[in-house]
């Protein structure tokens, strides 16, 4: 116990002599006298007498001990241990919670029994230690800054909620870091509660090493053998056309515990209706394939939504994976022929018609149809892709006619040959103002007839729609192909080389203009340039070609993550309306497009299905999954993180420099929280009230 | 005669001049006929003719009037009526608290808490006290021609002096009382009994004490036992200013008169219990004697003794 003002203590105790000098003083010498007899005395002398003593006594223990309590509260006592060893130098501890909301922490009471140890250390904090919160998890995050007030921060951690976000719990410490080093003296002190899981920790960098003055307590709070089984990837084709009839939809489940599953349940939904449920056995800490093939039995042209669950386990959310799916009867190809030789294999679209016409019920229904002329304003919209097969040139309305459909959201394949007349395609489709062309040609390269020298496509994006069915090896192999001669040609600054020769020159470049796009194919169609038609890759990549076109919405739903921002574009005409965007719990919310008719939409905070309405337009479906890299829950030990962050040994650490401003800081903020002063001020006011009331009774 | 001078100032001028304008005044007033005041309840054969009573067998032959026989024929018995003058009895008690409170008591004692007298401002003893009463009735009953006897006690009679009416005996009497000492613990009862037995002429016994006897029933049983033998009895019940009201300040060690016991006590906090126990004491007396048809008079040492006197000739004015 200290004293801030020692000296009124020792003029309370000089003080609470004075009562008992005055007693001593005024202390009667009995005296004596005889009496006739003391028989009536003594019968009335035991009890009186001994309680007029005890009230005495209790009175003067009552004024001494007021006063004594007096020069106490004016020295205004505080219970602290000596400066000089107290950890809490400064007057407070300082601790940053780290409490994890990641969706992990969905597990089981898991989150429960964060908040509570969460509240276990609040607890044994002083009044005095002031204390900040970070409820932590990727993206977001809340932050209560660091203060003495420690209802505000155990309220926080009560009403904490989960969310669906993965963890980043090395962002966390470092703010939990920043928000230390901003407080000069005292402990300071990070409590991570968290499961801990290994994923949370991936991205370590040494530069993420915490101050030196800083310690942290890891509370894991993890089940030793969590068991937990996630659907981490959906593979869905971009388009459900109506008349195909097996469709294949795989979902990759994996089984993250060490025992063995099998007979796992997996099931199909679309459109809100059960399609199908299979089963899985899968190993401990492996993944395994659920494959449907199913005839999906959709009435309509339009888009669709469906999700694949598993089966219940002690983490729910990653049970399920969402997605939509297009549908399409089939798909409508008109190709400009510009080297028409009817019945001759030379015909510029011999093998083109081939691979698109009559294919049965392999590779997607096509609606092939050829023309030697640009169909006319009103037929060309009714087209999903548009090919332009070796054309020499168009005038100049023609070539409007062609943006206009590929803004409007037209698929365009232009192929070269030896009919294209590359001023004419520059003068009409390129320009410096957004172009259609991809690029810009320069000159065909290569002798087509000797064919002694060649290229071949080296370099191909396999992230690519177009070329991720061919990214597994022994799929499709376009080296095999032969390129004697094509056009060299420099892609715009907004397109994409998706496949290039092995010189280095673009062999198929891609462009997005207005909400179609374009794909600039530098070689021939056929076989007059190259030896591409007669590989395996042709027909497929020429399908794949085709639906990613055709389907250019499907084939451009994004893999949306929870809190991914998520970007609609609407048409020109719809600039500065209004949608209604529903999220999964079917709330909604309205928005304004923008002037170019698009909406950035950001509170993709739950996983589901969401959509846009927009008066007059079928509703814009889009999903939104949890990111499965938080599915695995194996921690990570809490010895080898300490190591891991703190890194230096307790003796390196910087002590906190012990001035008597600090220590007197410190004696001041320990007094002034436990206010015991004030308690003794009321202690001496009951007591001189009861003293005032003993004193006066007869 | 330096005794007799001693014994002479129990005849306080003052005290017996306001006597004599109650009572005594009207005794000298009628001299001639004091005897007359106290008529005997008995029947005698000595002075004055009553009347006749036919003879009974077991009579004196010789108080037969012969001449009543003559005219009659019948034997008639003479009777007289007996003017006997009354004897009281005097008994006092000697115990060591009938000395108190006294100058020796309280050194230190303020002025103002000393029993007061009229003209005296030391502290009247409770046998002080009792002289002058003793003297003042013995002289009463001098001037009547009544005889007076006086015996005093403590755990037993030092002396016992017969009844007697004439003057040389009041003064016997008086020079026995300079003679007592106190000494001794008040032991009532037995001494009572003792002096029943040589008390063989009823009369009036008048007892003065404390009665701080520590068993009142014996003391109680003595006046009764006086009372059977056929004495009218009278209690002066004798206390001082300090007993009755307690008033004292400060811390103060009381030491017992009798038995020297100690105890150190502030008075004020024990007042209201004391009196309440002291009037349990006399009440107990008071309520007992008078069922016992025995005079009680609290007498206090404060009060002046003519009025103790008045008050014991009004509770007398039935005997006379």
């Amino acid at each position: 116990m200290g004293f801030l003002v020692g000296a009124f203590a020792i003029a309370g105790a000089i003080g609470a002599s004075i009562p008992l000098v005055i007693h001593l003083l005024n202390r009667e010498r009995a005296r004596r006298l005889v009496f006739s007899t003391v028989r009536f005395i003594q019968m009335s002398h035991q009890t009186n007498v001994q309680r007029h003593r005890l009230k005495r006594l209790l009175l003067l223990l009552m004024r001494i001990l007021m006063l004594i309590l007096l020069g106490l509260a004016f020295a205004r006592p505080y219970f602290a241990e000596d400066p000089a060893s107290a950890p809490e130098l400064g007057g407070v501890r300082n601790a940053v919670i780290i409490l994890d909301t990641s969706y992990s922490m969905q597990y089981n009471d898991v989150f429960a029994q964060a908040q509570n140890e969460a509240i276990k250390r609040l607890d044994s904090l002083e009044s005095a230690d002031a204390v900040a919160l970070i409820l932590s998890a990727d993206k977001v995050r809340r932050i209560l800054p660091i203060d003495s007030e420690h209802n505000h921060i155990r309220t926080a951690i009560e009403n904490a909620e989960l969310t669906n976000y993965t963890t980043d719990y090395l962002d966390a410490i470092q703010t939990a870091d920043e928000i230390l080093k901003a407080v000069s003296v005292g402990q300071k002190q990070i409590y991570l509660i968290a499961d801990l899981q290994k994923s949370g920790w991936d991205n370590f960098l040494d530069t993420d090493r915490l101050s030196p003055d800083v310690d942290i307590e890891f509370v894991n709070v993890t089940d030793e053998q969590s068991v937990n089984r996630a659907i981490t990837d959906i593979n869905v084709p971009p388009v459900v056309l109506l008349e195909q009839k097996d469709t294949e939809l795989v979902a990759r489940v994996h089984n993250y515990s060490t025992e063995r599953v099998e007979n796992l349940p997996v099931s199909l939904f679309i459109d809100d209706a059960k399609v199908e449920t299979t089963q899985l056995d899968i190993e401990p800490s492996d993944s395994s394939d659920a494959t449907f093939k199913v005839k999906i039995d959709l009435q309509t042209e339009s888009a669709h939504t469906g999700w694949v669950e598993i089966d219940s386990d002690a983490l729910e959310i990653d049970n399920r994976q969402y997605f939509t799916v297009q549908s399409m009867k089939s798909i409508k190809v008109h190709c400009v022929n510009g080297e028409r030789i009817r019945s001759d294999i030379k015909d510029e679209t011999f093998f083109l018609t081939r691979a698109l016409k009559d294919t049965g019920n392999e590779g997607a229904p096509i609606d092939y149809t050829e023309s030697t002329k640009f169909p006319s304003e009103d037929v060309i919209q009714r087209y999903d892709v548009l090919i332009l097969a070796n054309v020499s040139g168009f005038t100049a309305a023609e070539a409007e006619r062609v943006k206009s459909y590929v803004n409007s959201g037209g698929g365009l394949i232009i192929t070269v040959g030896d009919q294209v007349d590359s001023n004419i395609y520059q003068q009409h489709l390129g320009g410096i103002d957004n172009p259609l062309l991809p690029c810009t040609f320069m000159q065909a390269s290569g002798d087509a007839i000797g064919k002694e020298t060649f290229q071949v496509i080296a370099s191909v994006e396999y992230r690519h729609p177009i070329f991720m069915p061919f990214s597994n090896p022994n799929h499709g192999d376009f080296a095999k192909g032969r390129f004697y001669r094509y056009f060299q040609s420099v892609p715009t600054t907004d397109s994409t080389v998706i496949a290039a020769y092995d010189d280095g020159n673009p062999a198929i470049v891609e462009k997005i203009y207005g909400n179609g796009r374009v794909l600039c194919y530098t070689s021939t169609i056929d076989r007059e340039w190259n030896d591409l038609p007669i590989h395996g890759v042709y027909l497929p990549f020429l399908h794949e070609t085709i639906k990613y076109l055709a389907l250019k919405q499907a084939g451009q739903i994004p893999d949306y993550r929870v809190g991914d921002g998520v970007e609609y574009s609407g048409s020109q005409e719809s600039a500065g309306k209004e949608v209604a965007v529903f999220d999964p719990d079917e709330k909604e919310t309205r928005f304004n497009l923008s002037e170019q008719g698009n909406l950035f939409f950001e509170n993709s905070e739950n996983p589901g299905i969401y959509s846009i309405h927009k008066s007059g337009e079928k509703p814009h479906f889009f999903v939104v999954n949890v990111d499965t890299v938080e599915s695995d829950l194996t921690p990570r030990n809490p010895e080898e993180l300490t190591s891991m962050l703190v890194g230096t040994t307790e003796t390196d650490r910087t002590p906190t420099e012990l001035t008597p401003e600090v220590v007197k800081k410190y004696k001041e903020d320990v007094e002034s929280n436990q206010s015991i002063s004030t308690f003794l001020l009321l202690a001496v006011f009951a007591l001189a009230i009861t003293e005032m009331f003993l004193a006066n009774r007869v | 005669m330096q005794q007799r001078i001693e014994g002479r100032r129990f005849l306080n001028p003052t005290i017996l001049a306001q006597i004599g304008n109650l009572e005594l005044i009207a005794k000298y007033v009628v001299e001639g006929f004091i005897s007359g005041l106290h008529k005997s309840p008995y029947h005698g054969f000595s002075v004055e003719f009553s009347q006749y009573r036919q003879y009974m067998p077991g009579d004196d032959t010789k108080h037969i009037d012969w001449k009543v026989y003559g005219r009659t024929d019948r034997y008639y018995i003479k009777q007289f009526e007996e003017e006997t003058n009354l004897n009281c009895y005097i008994l006092l008690d000697t115990s060591q608290s009938m000395a108190h409170p006294s100058p020796e008591d309280l050194d230190e004692i303020d002025e103002s808490q000393q029993t007061d007298t009229s003209d005296n401002t030391e502290p009247l003893s409770k046998l002080r006290y009792a002289f002058f009463l003793i003297a003042s009735l013995s002289y009463f009953m001098a001037k009547q021609r009544d005889a007076v006897g006086f015996a005093y006690f403590d755990d037993k009679v030092h002396q016992y002096l017969p009844a007697r009416s004439s003057a040389s005996h009041m003064h016997s009497i008086l020079l026995t009382l300079e003679s007592i000492q106190t000494e001794k613990e008040t032991r009532i009862g037995e001494p009572l009994h003792q002096i029943a037995e040589r008390l063989t002429k009823r009369g009036l016994v008048i007892l003065i004490s404390d009665l701080y006897d520590e068993n009142p029933d014996e003391v109680i049983e003595g006046l009764e036992h006086l009372r059977y033998d056929g004495h009218e009895v009278i209690v002066f019940h004798i206390l001082s200013q300090q007993e009755v009201d307690f008033e004292f300040e400060r811390l103060i060690r009381f030491v017992d008169s009798e038995t020297d016991q100690e105890i150190i006590t502030t008075p004020q906090v024990i007042q209201d219990s004391y009196l309440s126990n002291f009037n349990d004491f006399i009440n107990h007396y008071r309520t007992t004697l008078n069922q016992s048809d025995i005079d009680y008079n609290l007498i206090n040492t404060s009060t002046p003794i003519d009025r103790s006197l008045s008050a014991y000739l009004a509770k007398r004015q039935g005997f006379i």
